[in-house]
C-alpha cells in the first residue's frame, strides 16, 4: 500500500480530475481500477508469490527465454528511483526553507515562487547539455536520503515492512491535517466545485479515458518490477486477491482525499489573488514546488508550519515508493539471480543510485529528469506491462496462476480475469501509449531538446533500448543463485 | 457547493468505505512478510 500511494496521488490525480470532467473522470478512473489496475496488480503479486522470485525469476519460471521481460522493468525501477529521490531532496530543501519562509509571504512572494524554484533551488540552465554546476545542497540531501534508505533496506523486507507502517500512517495523518486546513480556508468550496462537479459529456472523449487509464497505470506501482518481489515475500497461504483489492481501493481513496486538500487550497489561492481557479490549477512539479508554495505564502497564519507539513507529506509519501523501487525493483531481483549478501547488493544499488541521481542535481537536472521520466515512467512501464500481460495470457496459461491464487482466497477469480489479462489490460496500456505517447512524440521531437545529434524523442528510444540490451545480457548470464 | 459536486462526494465516499470494509472483512488468511 505504501508503495502504491506516492507523489502522483497528490500532484497528478487531482489535476486530471479537474481537467477531465470532475465526477465523470472519477467514474472512468474507478472502471480503470477494476478492469486494468487490480487485475494487473494480481498478476504481478501472484507471479511473485507463485515463483517466490522477483520479476526476472518469475518470468524465467514461465520459461527461461522470457527472463529479459523481468529485467526490463528493473531498468525502469532503477532510473525512476534515481530521479524520484532527487524530487524528495528538493522537498527536503523546501522543508528547511519553510522554517524561515525563504520564498516570502504575501502577494508579491506568491507570484514569484517560480523564481524561487527554478532559480534558487534548481538554478536551471538553458538546456540539457548546459550542465552548469552542481546544486551541492540538493546533492547533500540526496546523500542523506540514500544513506537513510540503506539503513532501512539492508536487513530486508521485515524491517521495510515495519518502517512502512509509519511511512504510510504519517503522510496520511499529515494529509488529513492539510485537508482540514484547506477546507477551512476562504474560497475552498470554489476549488472543490472545479475538482468534483461532473461534466458527463467528457466520458465520450478519448482524452478522459486516456487520463483515467494512464493514472491507474502509473499510480499502483505496477510495471516497475517491485510488485513481483513483494509478492515473493508473501507466504504460500497469503491472500493475494484481497491484498491487491485493498491496495487498489486504498490507493484510490487516498487520491480522492488528496484532491480535497489540493483543490481547497487552490480555491483559496485563486480567491486571495482574485483570479479564477483554472488560472492557478497545476499538476506535477509545478503544483508541488510553485503553486502550493504560493498558496502557503498567502495563508493568514502559520505559513512556515504549513510549509513544513506539506513538504514532509511529500517526503513521507515518496519514501516508501523509493524503498519499493530500490529494494523490490532492483535489489531483490539482483540478489535472486546472483545470490550473495543482501547488504552488499543494497550498498551497491544505493551507491549507484546516488551517483546516477547526481545528474539530476546539476543545473540541467530538470531537463534530464523530464527526459528520463518520459522514457521509463511512461513508455518503459507501459511497454513492459503490456508485454508481461501478453506473455502470461497467450504464451503461458493464466488459469494456472488463477487456480493457485484462488486456493488461498475467499474472493475467487473467474475465467474473466484471464481475458482481462489477455485482452483488456494490454489494449488499455497500448491505447495510453499511442494516444498520449506515440501520437505526440513521433511527429514532434519530445520537449524541443537537442543533445548532440539526438533530439528528445531519440533520447527516449535510446534509454529504452539500452535497458532492453542490458536485460538480454543479464538473461544470458548463468549463475549459481539461479541454479539453486 | 454545487449539487453535482455534493453527489460525487457522497457516491464515491460510499464506494470507498464499502469497498474497503468488504476487503478488510476478508482478511485473515495470512499475509505475513518473510525474507
Amino acid at each position: 500500500m505504501g508503495s502504491a500511494i506516492g507523489l502522483g496521488n497528490v500532484w497528478r490525480f487531482p489535476y486530471l480530475a479537474y481537467e477531465n470532467g470532475g465526477g465523470a473522470f472519477l467514474v472512468a478512473w474507478m472502471v480503470g481500477l477494476l478492469v486494468l489496475g487490480i487485475p494487473w496488480l494480481i498478476l504481478e503479486f501472484g507471479m511473485g508469490k507463485m515463483f517466490q522470485k522477483g520479476a526476472p525469476g518469475a518470468f524465467a519460471g514461465i520459461n527461461k527465454r522470457w527472463e529479459w521481460l523481468g529485467w526490463w522493468p528493473v531498468w525502469t525501477a532503477f532510473l525512476i528511483v534515481a530521479y524520484y529521490t532527487v524530487v524528495m531532496a528538493w522537498a527536503f530543501r523546501y522543508v528547511i526553507s519553510s522554517f524561515s519562509m525563504q520564498w516570502g509571504t504575501g502577494e508579491a512572494a506568491a507570484q514569484s515562487t517560480g523564481d524561487f524554484f527554478y532559480g534558487t533551488i534548481l538554478n536551471l540552465s538553458s538546456g540539457p547539455t548546459d550542465i552548469g554546476g552542481m546544486q551541492w545542497l540538493t546533492l547533500g540531501m540526496l546523500a542523506i536520503l540514500w544513506i537513510g534508505m540503506f539503513i532501512i533496506m539492508f536487513k530486508g523486507a521485515n524491517v521495510i515492512g515495519k518502517v512502512a507502517i509509519w511511512t504510510v500512517a504519517i503522510p496520511w495523518t499529515l494529509l488529513m491535517v492539510l485537508l482540514v486546513r484547506g477546507l477551512t480556508l476562504p474560497g475552498a468550496v470554489e476549488g472543490l466545485n472545479y475538482y468534483l462537479n461532473p461534466d458527463w459529456s467528457a466520458l465520450a472523449t478519448g482524452k478522459l479515458w486516456f487520463a483515467a487509464l494512464s493514472q491507474i497505470a502509473f499510480t499502483l506501482s505496477v510495471g516497475m518490477a517491485g510488485m513481483y518481489a513483494y509478492g515473493s515475500f508473501l507466504t504460500r497461504k497469503s491472500d493475494v486477491n484481497n491484498n491487491a483489492m485493498i491496495t487498489g481501493f486504498a490507493n484510490n481513496a487516498t487520491s480522492f482525499l488528496a484532491g480535497f486538500a489540493v483543490f481547497s487550497t487552490l480555491g483559496f489561492l485563486a480567491t486571495s489573488l482574485s483570479v479564477a481557479v483554472p488560472d492557478v490549477a497545476a499538476s506535477g512539479l509545478g503544483l508541488a514546488f510553485v503553486t502550493f508554495p504560493a498558496a502557503i505564502s498567502m495563508m493568514p497564519a502559520a505559513n512556515g508550519f504549513i510549509g513544513v507539513l506539506f513538504f514532509l507529506t511529500l517526503i513521507f509519501l515518496g519514501i516508501d515508493s523509493a524503498f519499493f523501487l530500490a529494494h523490490g525493483g532492483v535489489i531483490a531481483p539482483l540478489n535472486d539471480k546472483f545470490g550473495g549478501k543482501l547488504w552488499k547488493w543494497t550498498a551497491g544499488v544505493c551507491t549507484v543510485g546516488f551517483l546516477a541521481g547526481a545528474i539530476f542535481c546539476t543545473n540541467a537536472g530538470l531537463y534530464w529528469l523530464d527526459i528520463v521520466d518520459r522514457a521509463v515512467s511512461f513508455y518503459g512501464l507501459l511497454i513492459t506491462g503490456a508485454l508481461s500481460c501478453i506473455v502470461v495470457g497467450w504464451f503461458w496459461k493464466p488459469e494456472i496462476l488463477r487456480n493457485e491464487l484462488n486456493a488461498t482466497s475467499d474472493v475467487k477469480l473467474g475465467a474473466w480475469w484471464d481475458w482481462l489479462i489477455k485482452l483488456v489490460v494490454p489494449i488499455g496500456l497500448v491505447f495510453v501509449m499511442i494516444y498520449g505517447g506515440f501520437a505526440e512524440d513521433i511527429p514532434n521531437a519530445y520537449g524541443d531538446y537537442q543533445i548532440g545529434p539526438f533530439n528528445g524523442s531519440h533520447m527516449l528510444w535510446i534509454i529504452l533500448i539500452v535497458g532492453l540490451i542490458l536485460s538480454f545480457v543479464l538473461q544470458s548470464i548463468r549463475t549459481k543463485g539461479e541454479e539453486s | 457547493m454545487e449539487t453535482g459536486a455534493i453527489i460525487t462526494i457522497i457516491v464515491f465516499a460510499l464506494i470507498f468505505v464499502s469497498g474497503l470494509t468488504f476487503c478488510f472483512m476478508q482478511v485473515g488468511k495470512g499475509g505475513k512478510w518473510e525474507d
